[in-house]
């Protein structure tokens, strides 16, 4: 599922988005736009990698509550507010599994399954598909990470290597040698 | 977050119904309700406060008591060390089921005890520890320090000097053993002596060669019928 990135702004957005965030470090009730702006990405985010509906909710509403807790430390850094919510998001997604609260879920959908079994340069049949199910669920967390960002999301690398505490050129690198392994575990399956 | 549930084609939840369940309201009351970190407490660092200032006191008192603990415990082992030195030494050996057999008693297995002792030993009896003040040993008085023909410290003449065949000491002490230190060609030569005697040879070659440098004879123990050998002050001479 494609999400709807805030990431690429202008730096008029850039610059009406750090006014906001001024306003509601003086004051946790003027987070109010903020928390408008991006409830929706960031639940899609958690719920694309958990199965639990309700959960979802509740840990988007803890990442707002984070957030604003520590809003009085967010220093702007040229980069959209939602990377440093991502970061929580990723944060308290990943405490919720430790937790065993969540379980570790991949959604994928067909258009997702077409673009990955592509990249491989194989068709897409039903076994085919078996088999890319399969790798996924043996590759590794950090892999998945970034096939989830890259190829079901559609982030750019920039954005990725925000989420990530990446550079752009790094989340690049480490996207390519885990679409390498999907591959090779893939390969060997068949 | 070994094993993954893989979801293929789950319905999408719309954006009405996402927005739906947006509740800023809520947020903020939670926000309120959650209890401020454990560190912006004051109790926080009243706590770590005192922890530190007792974590300090406790410190300093477990230096400071091993310190007099150890130092009378060193004390109270050089007396008993000094002390056993004089002491006749017992032995005993306690043997279980000995082969020995007496003189028309049965054969009969039996344990016994034997005490073996050392022919310097008149004695066999147990050790009884006393502790002695140290003040109390007699020390040399000034009149009683060692000296070459009276002369304990300063100038002496070569006449006086050849002729004092020993180092004097005031009786009851008696010197054991000494070492003489004196210049001679080019270096100065330390020699040890057994006893109080000064070697007449030694005596002439300190007279050719002291270069108006001084003599000293360090090292010098004396003892007494009833103290144990002890070192006493150095003499130093300068012939002339």
């Amino acid at each position: 599922m494609r999400v709807h990135s805030n990431f690429h702004q202008t730096n008029q957005l850039l610059q009406d988005e750090l006014d906001l965030i001024k306003k509601a470090q003086k004051n946790p009730e003027h987070f109010g736009p903020l928390y408008k702006k991006y409830h929706e990405p960031i639940f899609r985010y958690i719920y694309q990698r958990m199965d639990d509906e309700d959960l979802a909710y509740d840990i988007t509403s803890q990442v707002f509550i984070k957030a604003m807790q520590h809003i009085s430390k967010y220093e702007y850094r040229g980069v959209p507010f939602s990377s440093w919510l991502y970061r929580i998001a990723k944060s308290e997604l990943y405490q919720s599994f430790r937790d065993k609260k969540a379980a570790r879920t991949i959604n994928i959908e067909s258009v997702n399954v077409t673009v990955i079994i592509d990249e491989i340069d194989e068709n897409e049949t039903e076994e085919n598909r078996k088999k890319l199910f399969h790798a996924l669920g043996i590759l590794k967390e950090k892999d998945v990470q970034l096939i989830e960002l890259r190829f079901f999301e559609k982030r750019s690398f920039k954005e990725m290597g925000e989420i990530l505490a990446l550079t752009e050129n790094n989340a690049k690198v480490k996207t390519f040698r885990a679409l390498e392994k999907l591959k090779s575990i893939y390969l060997t399956k068949s | 977050m070994e094993s993954k549930k893989i979801n293929f084609n789950r319905p999408i939840i719309s954006t009405e119904e996402i927005n739906k369940r947006q509740n800023f309201d809520a947020v903020l009351m939670q926000l309120k309700t959650v209890k401020p970190y454990l560190f912006k407490k004051i109790l926080f660092y009243g706590s770590i406060g005192i922890s530190c200032i007792s974590g300090i006191i406790l410190l300093n008192t477990s230096t400071q008591f091993p310190t007099i603990k150890n130092k009378a415990y060193e004390e109270k082992s050089t007396l008993i060390k000094e002390k056993v030195n004089n002491t006749p030494v017992q032995f005993s050996i306690n043997t279980q089921k000995s082969n020995f057999q007496l003189k028309k008693k049965s054969s009969q297995k039996r344990e016994s005890k034997i005490a073996v002792t050392i022919s310097s030993v008149n004695k066999v009896e147990p050790i009884e520890v006393q502790y002695e003040n140290h003040s109390l040993i007699p020390q040399l008085k000034k009149t009683d320090l060692p000296s070459v023909s009276g002369v304990e410290n300063g100038e002496i003449s070569i006449e006086k000097f050849l002729n004092s065949d020993k180092i004097e000491v005031q009786q009851p002490f008696e010197i054991v053993r000494y070492k003489l230190n004196y210049f001679k060609i080019n270096d100065y030569v330390t020699l040890s002596f057994e006893g109080d005697h000064i070697p007449k040879e030694i005596k002439e070659e300190i007279v050719n060669y002291h270069n108006n440098l001084p003599v000293t004879i360090t090292n010098i123990i004396v003892k007494s019928n009833q103290l144990e050998a002890f070192n006493t002050s150095s003499i130093q001479l300068f012939l002339k």
